[in-house]
This record gives structure tokens, sequence and C-alpha cells, in this order.
């Protein structure tokens, strides 16, 4: 290989050419035919870079690439800031909706050379800090403040979106590149960072009084949204303290939408802030996919809807029941389907509902069972389970983790992404026919000898029954959610709705049934008192709308139209 | 590409139960039972517009391969992709000729292979045909020739991925009897969401004149080489699945 005397390659000049190393070898191979490794899978063949290809060559310099040198202290006017600020927040959105951190949040070469605008390490700042409309200040000490922000508040993200609820490459994209987070920097060394900033921009003359309102309003924004990500873990000790971020950022982000920043001249410097191309000089195997930056109204949206998102949690994080989680998992998945809320938002979701020890935050998983049947027919799961022992007993250990390891994974998967969120429905459709057929095979076993009477035969029947309803739903929502995914064939469709009718009217024979036959159990006693208790209890059932009952009749009332509109368009 | 368009490269392991499978008989192919790997002339009214299909022969044939699928597909692939499928599966790639063009205008390359030990799985990773030859029924038949080529090998069934927004190939592999069987949210590199597409292939109606083959292992066969006995993949019972009765 011919090199110019001169020429440095990149990694030095210890390279040796081996080219006819490998024509040596391959002069035995047959034209066309190949070596391979052992199982030589797609994967591998896929894993390889072609050199010099731009789609795959991140590290390849392109000719129409060629950009001015950044230098990190070049002045700048204030509303060049809010236009960095402003798009740095557009590509954190983008990075939320899943696009790679090199792609967006470290285009911002700021990212990339904090260190370079510390003032605390550049003496000779005020030998250079020359020009009165842009004061250095608003590099050294606004945006560095808001990018440390920034880099913080992506940490917390990802800390949280690698706990594995969601898929990484599908939901979000982990690779760092190498590049840090400030990871172990303390989120209170930010916000006070922020807080300087602040109580500059509110001290300063520099800075004309309505940039300093512009800049003021980012930084408390950013500044709000790195203590709610900071808080969501905590969020079920301190709702309230939580819910006053939230209002703060709602007002932070209507002012910034209804001020938005003019955009910059083509010739500003600013512009030099931003290098789409920047993963070629990361760390990352990631082809190179330049991101359309989203518009401040787009982007105050996605904000809006983190926002929204987190609001929620607020509500679910004292909601203690499972019926209600399974409503809001449900309503959430369609609404804006088939994309899907924010995955930081969702893995959120998941991890409150279970952190793998605990159930919202402080209930056991045995906590779970009893809510089924509590909040499906009204009946305590220790009515059940007093005829084997009570809760925990061997004869019910195996149900009892069969409905646990069921109602966990149920739940938290309605926060899954639309997509993943109804093949998992479609698996689940089986565990539940498990415990249905678990709790059947329990109730006839039971010893005839046992004296037990048809009233408490007909209430432990409803206990199998009690598990229908929840596998029907599961059905009907695989058969719906195949339109909002787009899944069927025109053809197909009348018969997807004729489907959902059938299941439907199956699932309202079953709340018919449950209905009718809520009926108490009582304890083992006296017979005249077992007799009067049993009337107390079947008044009470029958005259008293319990929640259960009126969450069963309100079901009745919209599976009845669901299946009249399945019905309709089955027909047409 | 299957099993690639997350950038780690994770496989996918999750199933679904179709519901609903469309009676094929009026997709059934109609290039009849002869080898799908001889020649094939499109039938036209001119020796003009003849094109020709011919299966795959070797490495002369592979940049013109290459070169067609990287100027007409979005995603890049590197030459060991293209060898992972060639080398092993030459047989089911084919490519298309046209009078007017000394390059073939079009090319399909598919894998073959038991799927999660259970089943004969066929797989079309690219189809690709040249803009300037579109709408005259090259696709089309290039996967015919495809499919034929794999029942030949007795395939069970045929997936692929496609954008979610490709009407084109939606259209294509539809009409072909392909139907949806799920959607992959943000599967290509491009954030977009993909549909597989799935072809369940009956086995074949008539059984061998000899009967089944039995081994010394008493194991029997059919005449296509697959196993006699319960399939164990994913269909599950739980669900309401029908299937269409041939």
């Amino acid at each position: 290989m011919d090199m110019d005397a001169d020429y440095t390659a990149p990694g030095g000049s210890s390279f040796r050419d081996v080219t006819s190393v490998f024509a040596l070898a391959s002069q035995e191979m047959d034209p066309g035919s190949i070596v391979a490794i052992d199982a030589f899978s797609l994967s591998d063949a896929m894993t390889a870079t072609e050199i010099g290809e731009p789609r795959l060559d991140t590290g390849i310099q392109l000719e129409n690439t060629e950009r001015p040198q950044f230098d990190p202290l070049t002045p700048l006017l204030p509303e060049e800031i809010c236009w960095i600020i402003d798009r740095s927040m557009a590509y954190e959105t983008e990075w939320h909706a899943s696009n790679p951190l090199a792609h967006t949040v470290f285009t911002l070469l700021y990212v990339h050379c904090l260190n370079d605008v510390d003032p605390d390490v550049l003496p000779f700042l005020p030998m250079i800090d020359l020009d009165s409309s842009r004061p250095l200040e608003l590099i050294t000490v606004i945006l560095r403040a808001y990018t440390s922000g920034l880099l913080k508040s992506c940490s917390l993200a990802w800390n949280e979106l690698s706990k594995g609820s969601l898929l990484d490459t599908e939901d979000w994209q982990s690779d760092k590149s190498d590049v840090s987070l400030l990871e172990g920097w303390p989120v209170r060394a930010a916000i006070a960072r922020l807080d300087t900033a602040l109580a500059w921009l509110s001290t300063t003359t520099k800075v004309p009084p309505s940039w300093q309102e512009a800049l003021k309003i980012r930084v408390q924004f950013r500044r709000t949204i790195l203590l709610l990500l900071n808080s969501t873990e905590s969020l079920p000790r301190g709702p309230e303290d939580f819910n006053e971020l939230l209002q703060s950022a709602r007002h932070s982000l209507s002012v910034i939408r209804a001020h938005p920043c003019e955009s910059i001249s083509s010739s500003s410097p600013a512009h030099a802030a931003f290098d789409p191309y920047i993963a070629r000089q990361l760390n990352t195997f990631l082809p190179v996919r330049v991101i359309d930056v989203p518009s401040l109204e787009q982007t105050c949206d996605a904000y809006e809807r983190l926002l929204n998102g987190w609001e929620d949690l607020a509500k679910l994080s004292n909601t203690y029941q499972l019926s209600t989680w399974n409503q809001v998992g449900f309503h959430q998945s369609w609404f804006g389907a088939p994309a899907a809320q924010p995955a930081y938002i969702r893995s959120c979701a998941q991890t409150l509902f279970y952190d793998g020890i605990q159930i919202i935050h402080n209930q056991p998983q045995s906590w779970l069972v009893d809510r089924l049947f509590e909040e499906t027919i009204g009946v305590s799961y220790h009515v059940f389970a007093q005829h084997w022992g009570g809760q925990g007993s061997a004869s019910l250990l195996d149900l009892e983790r069969k409905i646990i390891h069921t109602i966990i994974p149920h739940v938290r998967g309605l926060w899954n992404n639309p997509a993943r969120r109804r093949r998992f429905l479609v698996k689940s459709i089986y565990d539940w026919h498990i415990i249905y057929d678990t709790l059947c095979v329990l109730i006839e076993g039971l010893d005839v000898s046992d004296d037990i009477d048809p009233v408490t035969f007909r209430t432990l029947n409803q206990f199998s029954q009690a598990v229908v309803p929840w596998r029907l739903a599961s059905i009907t929502e695989v058969i719906l959610s195949g339109f909002q995914l787009e899944l069927y064939h025109p053809l197909e469709r009348p018969f997807a709705y004729w489907f959902a009718a059938q299941v439907t009217d199956v699932h309202l024979n079953y709340l018919d049934v449950l209905l009718k036959g809520m009926a108490g159990v009582v304890p083992q006693g006296e017979s005249i008192v077992r007799l009067l208790l049993i009337w107390v209890v079947s008044t009470y059932t029958y005259s008293i709308e319990s929640p259960s009952r009126k969450e069963m009749q309100f079901q009745q009332h919209f599976l009845v139209a669901l299946q009249a509109m399945s019905m309709a368009m089955f027909v047409v | 590409m299957e099993e690639y368009r997350r950038a780690h490269f994770r496989i996918s392991g999750d199933h679904s139960v179709k519901l609903f499978i469309l009676d094929l008989s009026k997709f059934e192919t109609a290039t009849g039972s002869s080898s799908a790997r001889q020649h094939m002339d499109s039938q036209s009214d001119s020796g003009k517009n003849v094109i020709t299909y011919r299966a795959y022969t070797g490495e002369d044939d592979l940049p013109h391969v290459m070169a067609l699928v990287q100027s007409e597909l979005s995603e890049p692939y590197v030459i060991y992709t293209f060898r992972y499928f060639l080398c092993q599966w030459p047989h089911l790639a084919f490519l298309a000729y046209s009078p007017q063009s000394s390059s073939p205008v079009g090319v399909i390359v598919c894998k073959q292979s038991t799927h999660r030990n259970s089943y004969n799985r066929g797989y079309i990773a690219m189809l690709s045909v040249d803009k300037a030859f579109r709408k005259r029924g090259i696709a089309s038949a290039l996967v015919r020739s495809s499919i034929e080529a794999m029942k030949e090998d007795g395939v069970e069934e045929i997936v692929l991925e496609t954008e979610y927004d490709n009407d084109a190939a939606l259209s294509l592999y539809e009409s072909l009897g392909f139907i949806r069987e799920k959607r992959l949210y943000r599967f290509y590199l491009n954030g977009k969401d993909a549909f597989r597409l799935v072809l369940s292939v009956p086995p074949p109606s008539s059984p061998s004149p000899s009967g089944s083959d039995v081994d010394d292992s008493g194991t029997s066969f059919t005449a296509t080489g697959r196993f006699i006995g319960e399939r164990t993949h994913f269909r599950r019972t739980g669900g309401l699945g029908t299937q269409s009765g041939r």
C-alpha cells in the first residue's frame, strides 16, 4: 500500500498491510464461497460496518458536512441563547420520542465542552468580555447552567427507563455514546447552578428586561422539570409538593408557548452550537440520521404530554383500586394510539404499580389477590380461602401465585406500546384461563362431607366466575386493538366486529350471573345465627349498591352499547 | 429485515394469535406446480416487453443484486448481509431481466429455515424493482417464484416485514394472500412502525402415491419431508382462533 511519507493516518503509523495474507489464504477458495463462523447468523452479518458507506460509517467525513469551527466562548446575544435553549428543548422531546441521544440532545455542542465554559477556570474572562450586548455570562452562567440541567434531566429519565419496564431500541434508545450525562453529579448541585443563573438574571443590567424574562422562564422551566424528574420516585410520599411543581411547570410552559422567541438570522454564530452529525465523532455504531427539529408548538405539546402523564401518575399513586388501574391503563393506550404516551411516563407507571417488591409502593403482592375478588364480586378472598386453610395456605399457594403473576404483568403491560400491548394481552388470555381452571379444580375438590350449604357453594363458584370477565375483556381488547393498529384486511373487519359482539355477549351473560348470584357466605356457627346472617348479608347485597355491583352495572350498560355497535358494524 | 431493525440487533420473541385467516384458495398462485427455478416469461404482446426470470446463479449476480437493493431501499445493508442470504439460499433468490436493460430490473432475496424448532418458515428479506420497470407485475412474479420455490421445500408459512405506510408493498402482498400478523412499534431505524405479514401455506392436499415414508427411527414423514404430528407453535387455545377450511 503506497502511502505518502507525510501522511498520518488516524491511529498513527503502526498499521501494517496484510492484504497479501488474506490473498494467500483465500487462494484455495472457490469464487462465491464463504467462510463463516459456526452458527453465523443474520445478526452477525448485519453487525458489520462498511467503511466508507455514508449510511453505515458514522466516522466518515463527507465534503458537504464541513462546518464552521465551534468556539464555546463565542459571545452570543440573549435572543441567540433563547434560540439555543428552545432548540435543545425540542431535541430533548425527540429523545423522549425514542430517538438516540447522539442524534438529539448531544447535537448541542455545549454538552461536550461544559468545562470550557466554566467561569472558575477562565481567569481571563473579563479581558475578552468586551461586547456589552453579548455578555459572556450568558454562556458561562446561563447556558452552562441550562445545559447542566438538561443533561441531569436526561440522566434521571435514563435511570428510570433503564429499569427494564420498556424495551431498549424500541420504546427508547439507551446508547449514551460514552458521553457523560452528569450521572454522578447530585441533583441539588444542578438545582443550585440553575438558581445561580436565575439570581444573575434577576439582578443583571447587561440583558434587556424582555430577554431577561424570556431567559428566566426557560431556566425556571428547566429547574422545574428537573425537580419533577427527581421527585417522581418519591411521589407517593409528597403528592402535594409534586402537584405544586406540576402547576409551576404548566405555567412556565404556557408562557414559553405564548411568547416564542424570534428566529435568528442564518449568519448567526448560534447555528454553530448544533451539529446534527456529531454522532460521527462519538462512540456509536448507529447510522447518523438527521432528526427534523420540531417547532416550538410541537415541542410544547410534547412537554404537555409529559406533564399530563405526571399528573396521571400523581393520581395513580394514591389509587388502590385494581380496576381503576386497569381502566386507566386501557384508556391511556387508546388515547393517541397507535402512537404511545412518552416512554418515560409509561415506565414510571409500571414502576409505580410494581417496583419489583411491592404493589403501589406499600402493598404486598398478596393484596392483589384480595383486590381481584373484592372489586369484581364484592366478596373478600378470605371468604374463599377459609375453606382451604386461609390465605397463604399450602393448598392455595399455587392459585395465589398464578393470580399475582398474571395481574402484575397484565396491569403493567397496559403501559407497553400499543403493538406490544396487544401481543401481551393475547398471551394473558391463556393465563386468565389457567386461573379459572385452577379455581374450578379447587372447588370441585371440596370434600362432600364438609357440609357446605348451597349458598356457600354458589358464592365459591362466583370466585371462579369472577376471573372470566377479566379474560373476556382482554379478548375484546385484542379484537378492537386490531382496528387501532390497522391489522385487519377490509374483508376481515366485519368478522372482527362480529367476534367482538359474540365475546361481549358472553361477557354480558357472565355479568348477569354474577349480579344475580352476589350473596354472602357466613362463617361456621350456630344454625340460627347463620340463617340470620345470611338474611342480613343478602339484604345488604341486594339493596345497597356496593362499589363492585355499581361497576358491574356500568359494565353492563357499556357492553350492551358496545355489542350493539359491533353488530351494526358487522351488518353494515 | 427480521431481527435487525433495532439498533442492538435484538431478536424479537413475541407471539400472537391469528384471529382470522382468510380462505386462501382464491389467492392461490397461478404458476402451477412447475419448478420455480425454471425460466418464466411474462405474458406480453410484444417481444420487447418480455420480462424473463431466473434464479440467482452465483457471485457474478451479486453486484447487480446489491445495486438494485441499495438504490431502491432506504435501509443500508453490508455485503455480508447479502452473502448470508445468497450463499445459503441461492435457490430462493430470483432476478428479473428486461430486453431494455442489460442489468436485472428486479430481484427478490429470501431464506427458509426451521423456526423455533417447530415449523418450516420462509422469509422474504428483500424485494426491489427498478423504478422504470414498475407496474408491470414484476414484483408479483418474483414473489410468486420464491413462494413456489419455498413450497418445494415444504414451507408452512412465509413472513416478511414492511413499513406500515408502504401501501404499494402492502397491496402487493395482500393481493397474494398475505395478512397482517402484527404491528412492530418503531421497527425501523427511522422510527417507523412495520407490519409483519404472514402467508400461511397449507400442506399439499393429496398424499404421496406411496403413502408415508417411514425412516429407521419409526418417524413418519410426508412426501415433503415434514414430521407428522401436532404442531406446538404459538397458536394458543385461549384465543378465539378460526382456521380456514380447505
